[in-house]
């Protein structure tokens, strides 16, 4: 391989017992890989506890050498041993050498190791208002909780810093999510209606997932039916041609497709839920009940008040 | 190789050993742990630790556009490694390996942050639900809850509810989760609460002594046959002291051993025992007494507690 540049070849050296390979005060970097004996590391400041004990085969100095990472411990043989000394100028040489592909292996071993050690001190969190509004939403309604302790809560769950949660609780202030006052000198938070905040964090996974809202896609006589179906009471089990029927006689645009559209919006349940062969629907308040306090609540949920 | 826009260059969990450089184009990359989608162009690495490992496939991986590849088969690795020197291939094995114990501790680390969050939602989700200490909560609910909470991917969530499933806090049935006490739930979550806001042993981490002089007491009011008024028993003194023989491991018990416990209103003493500066003999008290739930929810918390960092780390 004549075109492959010339490696500066790497230091061998053999040192006695005691022997400090490397101290962090060292001017040179070097990969230390032990061939023979024992090295230990060891803390630079009383009572000099040791870190961890090299074999042979093991090596140490890649991060400082490669990403200019310190080294904090101080080298030393424990053994009459055997090194090798890859110095800046040899790896410099080595890695001139290498396949472009190989070097950008390298680049992104590296660049990877230093991405996932840096997002496991980071919070996880990416949408903090998402978030913060699940937090609060399991916060139970006109209970005045100390603003202070609920933001200390949230942030020990979730390690998001306190300015982040405080900007997100003005957010949920605007939209009237959330009422503060002021007692004392302290600061008090009460939930307007958790169901509200529940509904707020469903909105905004739809938005992340770039699909509408599904109580903001209702046609209008979707709207009529489920206000219509909301205000029903005592209306008894039917199956569903008979469900189609009798919303078909109220609202004559609706038909066979709109009560499939209803039963995928799970407005209806089947009456006996645990019975695989009931074939009656009855009109599921809960959910009915969802889409509608969407609705009226609309402009709070998308912030446009 | 080339990649027409649409087609797929592998799919996740597929066993691969190939690393591909992207020449020109565009890629995208999904998995079923969340909802993130990775972007990759010109210069971009993938599948490294699946020629250097032989890891299958972490995501799918398709072109958005039409695209060149370089692809690097683990013979092309070994031709190379072959014509470097031999520290070379040690330092490459040394910063694969380090890749790894990366991703594990990132995972690690995720689980274990992640847990008070799900503490969070069993407890306030339970609350809700209640109608005694043993509670059926929705699977979904929990899953979206911790994912809107913390974003933990669901296979972490799945691997955490697994863990608490180990120590017999809960059971997952189907799409519901049954938690078999609630208040133990609501005890673990606060308890690791204060740990991490005071940096000390939460109040309601007991010391052997005071576990023992509890399972004692528990063994006492199971084998008595006076009923629970209200919740609370009543055990003589006498029977605690025979019964504590045998389940003290040596240990007697007096009333030195029980002032922790007085002092916490965990067990009351039938008669006033001062202010603590002189006991009287614990043969001189004739019953103590106190709510058996309490102490049955708190001796599972210890239980479960030391049993919890194992199982996370």
């Amino acid at each position: 391989m004549t075109s492959r540049q010339q490696l500066i070849p790497p230091t061998h050296q053999s040192v006695k017992a005691g022997f400090v390979v490397y101290s962090p005060g060292s001017e040179y970097r070097s990969i230390v890989i032990l061939e023979e004996g024992e090295l230990v590391a060891r803390e630079v400041t009383p009572p000099h506890s040791v870190v961890f004990t090299m074999r042979p085969g093991d090596l140490v100095g890649v991060a400082a050498l490669l990403e200019r990472e310190p080294f904090r411990y101080e080298l030393s043989a424990s053994k009459d041993s055997k090194i090798t000394l890859v110095t800046e100028e040899c790896m410099e040489s080595e890695l001139k050498r290498l396949p472009l592909w190989l070097l950008a292996l390298i680049r992104s071993l590296s660049a990877k190791t230093h991405q996932l050690k840096r997002a496991t001190v980071k919070t996880r969190v990416q949408n903090s208002l998402k978030s913060i509004a699940e937090y609060l939403s399991h916060k139970p309604k006109d209970v005045e909780f100390n603003l202070a302790e609920l933001i200390r809560e949230y942030c020990f769950l979730t390690k998001i810093s306190t300015a982040a949660a405080q900007e997100d609780l003005k957010s949920l202030l605007r939209r009237h999510l959330i009422k503060l006052s002021q007692k004392d000198g302290r600061i008090f938070c009460k939930i307007v209606d958790p169901e509200l905040l529940h509904i707020f964090t469903d909105y905004l996974r739809a938005q992340e997932r770039g699909v509408e809202y599904a109580p903001y896609k209702l046609n209008i006589v979707q709207k009529k039916i489920l206000v219509f179906l909301s205000a029903s009471e005592g209306i008894k089990p039917k199956t569903g041609p008979e469900w189609i029927t009798f919303i078909h006689e109220k609202f004559t645009d609706a038909d066979v497709s709109q009560w499939i559209n209803l039963l995928k919006k799970e407005w209806f349940v089947k009456a006996e839920p645990n019975n695989p062969d009931c074939d009656h629907f009855v009109v599921n308040k809960i959910q009915v009940h969802y889409y509608l306090k969407a609705l009226r609540y609309e402009t709070n949920i998308r912030g446009v008040l | 190789m080339i990649l027409e826009e649409g087609q797929v260059l592998f799919r996740e969990g597929a066993p691969s050993e190939k690393l591909y450089v992207i020449r020109d184009g565009e890629l995208q990359g999904t998995n079923s742990r969340n909802s993130e989608v990775n972007t990759y162009g010109p210069g971009v690495l993938i599948g490294e630790l699946s020629l250097l490992k032989k890891e299958p496939c972490s995501e799918t991986v398709t072109a958005t556009e039409d695209s060149e590849l370089i692809e690097i088969t683990p013979d092309n690795l070994d031709e190379t490694l072959e014509q470097e020197p031999t520290w070379f291939k040690s330092i490459i094995t040394f910063l694969t390996g380090r890749l790894q114990i990366a991703g594990d501790n990132k995972r690690k680390s995720d689980k274990i942050k992640a847990l008070p969050s799900l503490l969070y939602i069993l407890d306030s989700l339970s609350v809700r639900t209640k109608v005694n200490e043993e509670v059926d909560v929705s699977l979904a609910e929990v899953m979206d809850g911790v994912e809107n909470l913390f974003n933990l991917s669901k296979d972490n969530i799945e691997d955490l509810l697994k863990i608490l499933e180990d120590l017999e806090i809960l059971k997952i049935q189907g799409p519901q989760i049954h938690v078999k006490n609630a208040n133990v739930v609501h005890l673990l979550y606060e308890s690791i609460r204060y740990r991490a806001r005071y940096k000390k042993m939460p109040p309601q981490i007991l010391s052997m002594t005071e576990q023992m002089v509890l399972n004692a007491v528990i063994k006492t009011v199971q084998q008595s046959k006076e009923p629970l008024k209200n919740g609370t028993f009543t055990v003589s003194t006498d029977s605690l002291l025979k019964v504590g023989k045998r389940a003290m491991f040596g240990a007697t018990l007096t009333t030195r051993t029980m002032l922790p416990l007085l002092e916490r209103k965990l067990l009351n003493a039938s008669i006033s025992i001062g202010d603590g500066s002189s006991l009287p003999e614990i043969t001189t008290i004739p019953a103590f007494h106190g709510d058996f739930d309490t102490i049955l929810d708190l001796m599972e918390l210890n239980r479960i507690y030391p049993l919890l960092d194992k199982k996370l780390v």
